[in-house]
This record gives C-alpha cells, structure tokens and sequence, in this order.
C-alpha cells in the first residue's frame, strides 16, 4: 500500500492471515523535512458487525518503531480507534489516533472522518466507484488551514487493485494505492 | 517444411497437455453469508479458496445475492466444518451450505 498525502509519503507492507489481525511495516518521509519515520505495524479488528446490507468495524491500530531525522533517531510510536460502516451504496469511517516521538513533536493526536456514496452498484470483478468526502482535523496545527482539512476523494477498486486520489481544501494532491498480493 | 511440421507437433502436444491439466467439475455448493457487501474484501475469498484448497475448482462470488458458489474438482470435497472456518476467518458471519446446487434450476 503506498499513501500520499499532504503531509508525508508513506508505503505499508502488511500480512493478514486472517480478517482479524494484520502485521506489518511501514516507511512514512515527511514531505516539509527530512524526517522518516519506521514502524512495525499490528492492527487488530475488535468487533465486526455483518448483516444482509452491511458490514460494520472497529479496528485497533498500533505501530511502534523509530523515527530519523538528521543524524538523530528517536522512539515513535501510534495508537489509533477506527470504526467504519458500508453498504454496497454508502461508506463512513471514522478514526482517531494518538502519535508519540521522543523530542520530535511530544505527541499529537488528530481525527478524521469519511462519507462516500457509490454512483452505480457493481458486481463482484467489475469497477467499483465511490465518491467520498475526508475531514480531517489536526489540533496541534498553528494555522486554521492546517488544523481542519477537507478532501473530495474518488475511490475506484477492480479485482485486487485499490486507489485513491483527490485534491484537498489547502490544494494538495493526496494519491493512495492499495494491491492485495 | 520440417520445420513447420515440428512446430504444429509442438503446439498439438502443448494443447493436448493443457487439456489434460484441466480437472473435471465435480459438486456445486452454494455458501449464504452476510457482510459481504465489500468488493475488495471479497478479494481473499479467490485466494482463500484457490491457495488453500486445491479441492475448490473455482469459485463464483455475488454481493448482490451474498452468497459464493464454490466448484469442487471431482471427486472432491470439503466438510461443511471446514468451509464455515473459512469463511469465518474472512471476516463473514455463515448463514447456510447448500450441497448438490445446480445453478442452472435457480
């Protein structure tokens, strides 16, 4: 999986033997800086809500690992909550996170949200639409632009192949690629 | 003209090989389940089935109907305990396993 987005790069390698837990690495360059941070990845699905319609999820997200900037290095860890809920025609998610580096920016913490809606319903193997909308909102941020974020997204989907691209309120691409090995 | 000839032979055995390789359709199970509204998710059914068992030929999935029809090879099989481990682990709540379905009567 490769994300792109306003603030940083970042590629995710993940193992899933099972819907329910997933391992994996990640390598996230900071786009303003030098800074890369290295993580091992686990996330966890708490609780999975299935029905005729509707698939519903709560997820724990963690990674701990080390963040370089320079010749410095420092401990950096994350603990998120996420929580989604879809119909073949509507999607919303929700996730929040906690982020700690050693002397890098002493914790932050940020929230965001989606809404999307698929124009057409498709069949299993064929082209997946979907429209969505992000918020995302980052209280440490000095400047109000950075602190509420808005990205209309579209989201397409064929066979194992994922992706993602839209431009967000302070015009910044976000691109993000998803293919299941 | 030799040449010509041996390439023909060739292509015949490659096809013939082929053929041979392609097993015989056995049982048709239909699998009911919920959750499956997800596309991508869907996705680790093929690999589930195709990877781990090689008794499943193929198998067909519709999130309209939410159901995955799975074609065994002849002569093979797997136990309904086994399935519904399956598809449990993919994350989908098991609703029934219909055995002998002919998707050509419904």
């Amino acid at each position: 999986m490769s994300m792109n987005n306003w603030e940083s790069s970042i590629a995710h390698y993940h193992y899933s033997p099972t819907a329910f837990e997933s391992f994996g690495i990640s390598l996230e360059n900071y786009n303003e800086s030098n800074r890369y941070d290295t993580n091992f990845q686990f996330n966890k699905l708490i609780k999975r809500k299935n029905t005729r319609t509707s698939q519903a999820n709560l997820y724990l997200k963690t990674k701990a690992g080390l963040a370089f900037e320079g010749n410095n290095e420092y401990f950096n860890s994350h603990l998120g909550l996420a929580a989604d809920w879809e119909t073949r025609r509507y999607f919303t998610s929700y996730e929040t996170a906690l982020h700690y580096s050693d002397d890098l920016d002493n914790g932050s913490f940020h929230q965001q949200a989606r809404v999307g809606i698929a124009p057409y319903i498709a069949e299993f193997g064929d082209l997946h639409t979907w429209l969505m909308l992000q918020v995302e909102h980052h209280p440490e941020e000095e400047q109000d632009s950075q602190q509420f974020i808005v990205t209309p997204l579209v989201r397409l989907f064929k066979g194992a192949y994922l992706t993602e691209f839209g431009i967000n309120s302070n015009g910044n691409a976000i691109i993000n690629l998803i293919i299941r090995f | 003209m030799i040449k010509k000839t041996l390439l023909l032979s060739l292509c015949a055995i490659l096809i013939n090989l082929s053929f041979a390789a392609e097993k015989e359709l056995g049982e048709t199970v239909l699998v009911n389940v919920k959750g499956l509204v997800c596309d991508f998710c869907a996705v680790g059914l093929k690999k589930t089935f195709g990877k781990k068992t090689p008794e499943v030929h193929s198998i067909d999935v519709s999130l309209k109907e939410q159901t995955i029809t799975l074609f065994f090879v002849k002569n093979e099989t797997l136990t309904d305990k086994k399935i519904a481990k399956l598809i449990t682990d993919n994350g989908y709540t098991l609703v029934s396993i219909i055995r002998n379905y002919d998707p050509q009567k419904n």
